[in-house]
């Protein structure tokens, strides 16, 4: 039995969108003032009404609720299922003006990618783009690779309590290093900076040497930075990293995604030397497992492809299926090299590497790392039941931030997760196979919208149909969020738009 | 389980010694995975 959503509960969900949305005007911010040091005058304006637009509705929104409201956990799932989308819809504003997009469908979708880490996109001409725009667009994967409710609880705008938990959980994070929700996302974002600022100094070197001016050498270490930690993958390159030419990039990026998969909680765990639980981690050991494991298959795979020199079989075969595996998005050759010269068993890898990605509480999505070990640990437990001894109760554990034991209610939930990924990757690829698309291509865009990896064999481009854009939008919303924070805002939606029945003591009384 | 955290909150912390635990352990295991391509290549070839 659903309990319907009232006028009241629609103005405080109203209230802190609005928050959200300011929060995005703000971000636009930095942006804006790059635009305006580059001479980027066309764009600054762009942003600058993109900025007063998304400010005025987040201030207007502001005023559904005058005094403040404490938040129930219906309304934080509200919150965090809309505000993915509230949000691309003002984030698209300053693409959709810069006339590099066929339609705002296009900006939209673009931003919806850029906030859920995917990195696909539908620009046109992105080798002439302002950079300031680049700037927004990895400034948008940043805020989506930390978490836009991450962020906005460590900014203090939801408080604390049992609201700041439900919003926690809501957009698919477990797992405290503090004793407040609030301290955990403060402790997430410090991480997060600590990191970019690393990363981006790293990447500034080679830039340099590599011959580019230190102003774009800067921006562009940032861009690899903000794209690769949050497991993104957009550039001011049309072709993506392979456009830079540089190895040591390429080696930096895949380190940063690699700390981008991680779980942040276990930084925590780092930060105060206890190193043990980190390696005992589920999540570590079957990201070590799998990818060893698929980087073995994929060298095989390999020796029949064009791919056989040294050189290829690790700068190209083995970094698209670190790029896969670890979400990264970005890719050393072009799609139709991927799709005629890597052969199709090395195709079928990278689709596997993306299927499960890094952990929970991570940057990336996908299945996810700990649902496929807890699911794996299962099967354990299903082999020592097998082969026990009558009245023997075997009992398995697993390690996560300390040893719990693996409950049926546990692998339940992981299983229904994993089986709504599988579908949605088959309802994906089912519509681009529907819409005239060879079936490998189909998967491959599909895997990789659904499980926010970005890399893409051509389906996503400007010229795809705008149905299929559509699903491929709701595909990175869904997997984003792991769908339960989704699910429950459509239950709601739908129950508070289908009239309420009279029940029959109420028409007696009538 | 809050105070369990408290307490494991005032420990001494080491972040930076944490983060280059976490980046030797990344580079490691992403230097095996070059070497096991290599690997391969020669025993194939």
């Amino acid at each position: 039995m659903f309990r319907r959503l009232h006028l009241d509960d629609w103005r405080t969900i109203g209230h802190y969108l609005g928050m959200l949305i300011l929060l995005v005007a703000l971000s636009m911010l930095p942006a804006f003032a790059l635009a305006l040091c580059l001479g980027e005058y066309t764009t600054a304006v762009d942003f600058m009404i993109s900025a007063g637009i998304t400010g005025i509705v987040g201030g207007l929104l502001l005023y559904c609720r005058v005094t403040p409201a404490k938040l129930d956990w219906r309304q934080s799932l509200m919150i965090t299922g809309l505000c993915w989308v509230i949000l691309s819809v003002f984030g698209a504003l300053p693409l959709w003006m810069s006339g590099h997009y066929a339609s705002y469908l296009d900006s939209f979708f673009e931003t919806v990618s850029a906030f859920t880490t995917t990195g696909m996109s539908l620009a046109i001409d992105v080798d002439h783009m302002a950079l300031s725009l680049t700037m927004w667009r990895c400034t948008m994967h940043l805020i989506g690779g930390i978490g836009v409710v991450v962020l906005a609880l460590a900014l203090g705008i939801f408080g604390t309590g049992s609201a700041a938990a439900t919003l926690y959980r809501a957009e698919a994070r477990s797992g405290q290093v503090m004793p407040e929700i609030k301290q955990t996302s403060r402790f997430i974002l410090k991480v997060a900076i600590v990191i970019v600022v690393a990363g981006t100094l790293a990447c500034f070197v080679p830039f340099l040497i590599s011959g580019q001016e230190p102003l774009r050498a800067a921006l562009n270490a940032f861009f690899v930075t903000a794209s690769s930690f949050s497991t993104g993958g957009m550039t001011d390159s049309g072709s993506g990293i392979i456009g830079y030419h540089c190895w040591p990039i390429e080696c930096i990026a895949v380190v940063l995604a690699a700390f981008g998969c991680v779980n942040f909680t276990l930084y925590g765990d780092l930060w105060k030397g206890v190193y043990s639980r980190f390696f005992k981690d589920i999540e570590i050991r079957t990201i070590v497992v799998w990818v060893t494991g698929l980087a073995l298959i994929m060298a095989f795979a390999l020796m029949g492809s064009y791919f056989t020199t040294m050189g290829g079989m690790v700068r190209r075969g083995l970094f698209e299926l670190l790029s896969g595996a670890f979400n990264l998005g970005f890719s050393t050759l072009h799609a139709g090299q991927i799709l005629f010269a890597m052969g199709s068993g090395a195709l079928f890898v990278i689709i596997l590497a993306m299927t499960i990605c890094g952990s929970a509480s991570s940057a990336s999505g996908g299945i996810k790392a700990l649902r496929i070990g807890l699911i794996t640990r299962s099967l354990v437990q299903t082999m020592r039941e097998a082969l026990a001894p009558d009245r023997a109760q075997p009992r398995t554990f697993y390690y996560q931030r300390g040893k719990h034991l693996l409950s049926s209610e546990l692998v339940s939930s992981a299983m229904i997760i994993m089986l709504l990924y599988v579908a949605l990757y088959a309802v994906g690829a089912i519509a681009g196979i529907a819409y005239g698309y060879d079936a490998l291509p189909s998967i491959f865009d599909s895997v990789s919208a659904a499980s926010n990896t970005g890399l893409s064999l051509g389906v996503a481009s400007p010229e795809m149909p705008k149905p299929l854009e559509v699903i491929y939008i709701i595909e990175m919303w869904l997997g984003r969020l792991e769908f339960i924070a989704i699910f429950a805002m459509v239950v709601e939606f739908f129950a508070f738009l289908i009239p309420q029945r009279r029940s029959k003591w109420w028409a007696r009384k009538k | 389980m809050k105070a369990t955290i408290q307490k494991s909150v005032t420990k001494k912390q080491h972040p930076l010694m944490g983060m280059i635990v976490a980046l030797a352990s990344i580079c490691g295991f992403l230097a095996v995975l070059v070497l096991v391509t290599i690997l391969i290549h020669f025993v194939m070839m």
